[in-house]
């Protein structure tokens, strides 16, 4: 009898985690910019929250891409199930970081309210 | 314990004959309880075509009337309805359905199972769109069509500028729709995941399952904000809940919002099915496995999400604060890049390979030079300050008719061309297909290439004529020479699909040499799908049809049988594809009929705002769901049964991940998307709208705080019946305990729901009501959990293994728990988020 080894479906999780991340830190910030300008915060603090949401989430994503990078070696050394989902993963995660880094880059320069 | 041995060995011709007598659906009248995926793929992707016809014949309206200035062809208000008919039809009802029907007939194909994971809903997905999209179309012959445009928007959908019933047409058809659609999103994701031929790991899977399953799951997640929004609308427009009405705390752009946070997603999950087609045609013509498989896999996935983050780029004049406006451009122009790995990579598969010209290369060739120049008009749109100049242009009209067309109606008539020796086993005949294409491809280009420039010299879209004195006339002219071009290369098209239905020459097996599982089998195919079902080793888009097909085909796979009248596939592994258990499908029914009959009744007593009536139809459609729920499920405990190939599994019924839990997890998914997208509505407009803080504060705090806490209890009384299943021990008291919480509850929301303020008089009420009814609707559909339990118990559907009926309302009270207390919780917070806006506003 052919038996199914217990795999939990989480493992597929891999593939979408990047971009889940940079998900919510999208809605994160995208939220924050809108409150600070509906209840007028001074500028330079406003930047200062958005500069500092937008390195946390660069950071995040940077130990999220470092952390698939690794998951990515790891299955191609050993004998894991499905390898290529970890390729895709890492891939992914690196995308997300380069994304990360270049939408939330105008919270650096751009003005932020109307 | 019952039969667990696989029947003796047929023949092929025996076996084909057993096989085709349990799949078959009947001659006559029983084709209206067809359930089989290739009759209903078939059946979605006939209407689909239909429906762009008159999506097509709308369009040369249009072109008609815009041919001269000063047209007197069809008045204003005849223009508004065909504008907003010819998008509504071309984009609810013939691209969404038609890659839902091309999903339908192939995924069970290409992934070496017998059907769909839940053919009734496929079916009842078929007559919801059938009668919504009836509903649509009907109207015009009535005048009473959809004038508001196919977004919609508020003010002027609302009810005092559009007082007829054309707007209620399509909030109500739509989503009649797009029920269809989610339902659908379910069922491929589910299918996708679980019922694949054993060894099919999801790294081995085709790349067309691959896209499917990213576009099911984005309308799982996309959908749900726009059936919110035409809820609200309604509720305005039938009830006076002022949710867009900016001089009652409303706010018109909430809607815009709502719209788009569906819309623009919708051009991905368009487009990414149409991808996935070229993906498996491009390396067939190219003779080679597809470059960067695994790259595309990552492009198609970081497209799922970066579309998600581009919404606002459709309301970049409305008035957004600056750095989010930055944030949605750098979004939108950063999707050309996964957009651009997917073009590169079919291009090196061409480049690497050694191409062979037919038919459908030819409409790739022209999916290349259209959609190339879409994708580019529109990374010069996600530039603000060129949108701004270009926005509601026909600049704009050009762009999303290069992609949509490029992107999607190219791909799919090279896919209609690839796969229609498969539809109907008889070869293409050449001899109008190229003149087809060349008539499209030149009419297309005539037409909306010439929208680009009236644009950029100021033509805005959706005027019904103009003057003469601007210099748009030749470009309109031309426009519209080129769309009767276009038409008359789409009707050699449908010429040429009759006469290859009719004339076309037979052929034995897998006429264009392609390497996927679709093409291991006769074509036509039969309705049983495989005569047995096939192991994979290696990526399923290398395999060889010519010598697997026979194997299947005579018995020498899994499931080469027919075990006691009923209908089998297998159910794998979701990650690794190893062999779990054996689903057993319902055969054809009427039931799916009846109960899309009911909704569709409901939809209209709904139009024709009959609402007792409605209600009716409603318990009525509920009811006829408790016939589906009764013919499934098995009364003994089977345990490991023969699948063949010396290898046993169990049962669908006795296993932890079990089909229609995967299903209930991604409806619940795609629930929760509608809940927070309430939340969201809730939150924009106290932050955003005008005329806040209101002048009174919704306070029923202690029933909605009661109501919360018997919704927990409920969810803890669930999981403690789950567990006394599990054990042996008896379940019913305490099922029974749980039906009676879930009725406190549905009566404290009522309670609340009664001592509201006038709900009309203030968007704060009304957005605290439609909380309200979201956990009133979940209470009561946990009475209907829990009775149809309590019904499968009490007819012996129920063991500690066969605990399926107790874990799906187990899982609905903890969805509804969870739901409840959030939902509970934002209602005792917006009295303090209110105070927050004294000094503010």
């Amino acid at each position: 009898m052919m038996q199914a080894t217990p795999v939990p479906p989480r493992s597929i999780l891999v593939i979408v985690l990047g971009f889940g991340v940079w998900a919510v830190a999208f809605v994160g910030l995208y939220a924050v910019n809108a409150i600070g300008c509906a209840f007028t915060w001074p500028s330079t603090v406003q930047r200062a929250v958005m500069i500092g949401l937008a390195l946390v989430a660069s950071g995040s994503m940077m130990a999220v891409a470092g952390w698939s990078i690794g998951h990515w070696r790891r299955a191609a050394n050993g004998p894991r199930p499905a390898p290529g989902l970890a390729r895709i993963g890492a891939m992914g995660s690196t995308a997300a970081l380069a994304a990360t880094i270049l939408v939330f880059a105008p919270s650096l320069f751009a003005s932020m309210c109307l | 314990m019952a039969e667990s041995t696989a029947p003796d060995k047929l023949s092929p011709i025996r076996l084909h004959k057993a096989l085709d007598r349990v799949w078959r659906t009947g001659p006559g009248w029983q084709r209206l309880s067809a359930v089989n995926h290739t009759v209903l793929g078939k059946r979605f992707m006939l209407t689909a075509f239909v429906f762009f016809a008159i999506g097509g014949v709308l369009a040369m309206l249009i072109r008609a009337q815009l041919a001269t200035p000063d047209s007197a062809f069809v008045g204003p208000e005849i223009y508004n309805q065909l504008f907003s008919m010819h998008g509504t039809v071309m984009m609810f009802l013939f691209a969404i359905p038609m890659l839902e029907g091309l999903a339908i007939y192939l995924l069970p194909k290409m992934l070496g199972a017998r059907d769909l994971a839940f053919p009734r809903l496929t079916a009842y997905g078929y007559w919801c769109y059938l009668f919504g999209g009836t509903i649509i179309v009907v109207s015009m012959l009535f005048g009473a069509a959809p004038n508001s445009g196919w977004f919609m928007y508020t003010p002027l959908s609302s009810q005092p500028y559009t007082p007829g019933i054309n707007a209620d047409i399509w909030l109500l058809g739509v989503t009649f729709v797009e029920i269809s659609a989610v339902s659908a999103a379910v069922e491929i994701t589910v299918s996708i995941l679980k019922l694949r031929a054993p060894g099919m790991s999801l790294d081995r899977m085709p790349l067309f399952a691959w896209y499917m399953l990213v576009t099911a799951l984005m309308m799982v997640f996309g959908f749900p904000p726009l059936i919110l929004g035409s809820i609200l609308l309604e509720l305005e427009r039938a009830f006076g809940l002022p949710f867009f009405d900016p001089t009652r705390g409303g706010d018109s752009l909430l809607w815009q919002h709502l719209f788009w946070l569906f819309g623009h997603p919708e051009v991905y999950i368009i487009f990414l099915p149409a991808a996935g087609a070229l993906s498996t045609i491009i390396p067939v013509f190219a003779q080679r496995q597809i470059v960067g498989y695994h790259a595309i896999i990552a492009a198609i996935v970081a497209l799922a999400f970066l579309s998600f983050g581009l919404w606002v780029h459709h309301m970049f004049t409305v008035g957004i604060p600056h750095l989010a406006l930055a944030f949605f451009s750098a979004a939108s122009a950063l999707v050309a890049i996964p957009t651009a790995v997917q073009i590169f990579a079919w291009l090196a598969t061409l480049a690497h390979g050694r191409p062979r010209f037919d038919i459908p290369m030819l409409y790739v060739t022209g999916f290349f030079l259209v959609f190339v120049i879409g994708g580019l008009t529109g990374v010069m749109l996600a530039m603000v300050p060129f949108d701004q100049q270009a926005h509601d242009s026909y600049f704009v009209v050009a762009h999303l008719h290069y992609v949509l067309v490029g992107g999607f109606v190219f791909p799919m008539l090279a896919a209609v061309y690839y796969w229609l020796p498969h539809i109907t086993g008889r070869a293409t005949v050449h001899r109008i297909s190229v003149p087809a294409f060349w008539l499209i491809f030149v009419g297309f280009n005539l037409t909306f290439f010439m929208m680009h420039l009236t644009g950029l010299m100021g033509m805005p879209r959706r005027v019904y004529t103009y003057p003469s004195n601007f210099g748009w006339d030749s470009l309109n002219l031309l426009s519209s020479i080129g769309g009767f071009i276009l038409t008359m290369g789409f009707a050699l098209f449908a010429v040429d699909m009759i006469l290859q239905f009719r004339f076309g020459r037979g052929f034995r097996r897998n006429i264009w040499k392609a390497s996927t599982l679709d093409w291991a089998m006769p074509t036509r195919p039969p309705s049983y799908a495989f005569a047995s079902l096939p192991s994979i080793d290696k990526r399923a888009d290398a395999i060889d049809p010519d010598s697997l097909g026979p194997q299947l085909a005579s018995g020498h796979g899994y499931l080469g049988f027919v075990r006691r009248g009923r209908m089998e596939t297998l159910g794998v592994d979701m990650t690794t594809g190893k062999l779990e258990h054996v689903v057993v499908l319902p055969n054809s029914t009427y039931l799916p009929l009846i109960s899309a009959s009911l909704t569709g009744a409901m939809v209209l007593c709904l139009l024709f705002k009959l609402y007792p009536l409605a209600v009716i139809f409603a318990l009525s459609t509920l009811a006829s769901f408790f016939f589906w729920a009764a013919r499934t499920g098995s009364k003994v405990d089977e345990g490991p049964i023969d699948v063949g190939c010396g290898e046993r599994a169990l049962p669908d019924t006795e296993v932890d991940g079990p089909t229609p839990w995967w299903a209930m997890v991604f409806a619940l998914a795609a629930n929760g998307t509608l809940f927070a997208s309430l939340m969201f509505g809730t939150l924009y407009l106290w932050l955003v709208a005008p005329a806040w803080p209101p002048t009174e504060i919704a306070s029923v705090d202690i029933f909605v705080v009661g109501a919360a806490v018997l919704l927990l209890a409920a969810a803890a009384l669930m999981w403690w019946s789950n567990g006394l299943n599990l054990s042996g021990k008896a379940f019913m008291p305490a099922l029974m305990a749980t039906l009676l919480v879930d009725l406190g509850a549905l009566v404290l929301f009522s309670i609340a729901l009664f001592a509201l303020p006038d709900p009309t008089s203030h968007a704060h009420i009304a957005t605290v009501a439609a909380l309200i009814g979201y956990g009133w609707l979940h209470a009561f559909g946990g009475l209907a959990f829990g009775f149809n339990a309590l019904l499968k118990a009490h007819h012996g559907y129920v063991s500690p293994r066969r605990s399926l009926s107790l874990r799906l309302t187990r899982l609905w009270h903890d969805y509804t728990a969870i739901t409840g207390v959030l939902g509970v919780g934002l209602i005792l917070l917006m009295p303090s988020l209110i105070g927050m806006l004294e000094g503010v506003r």
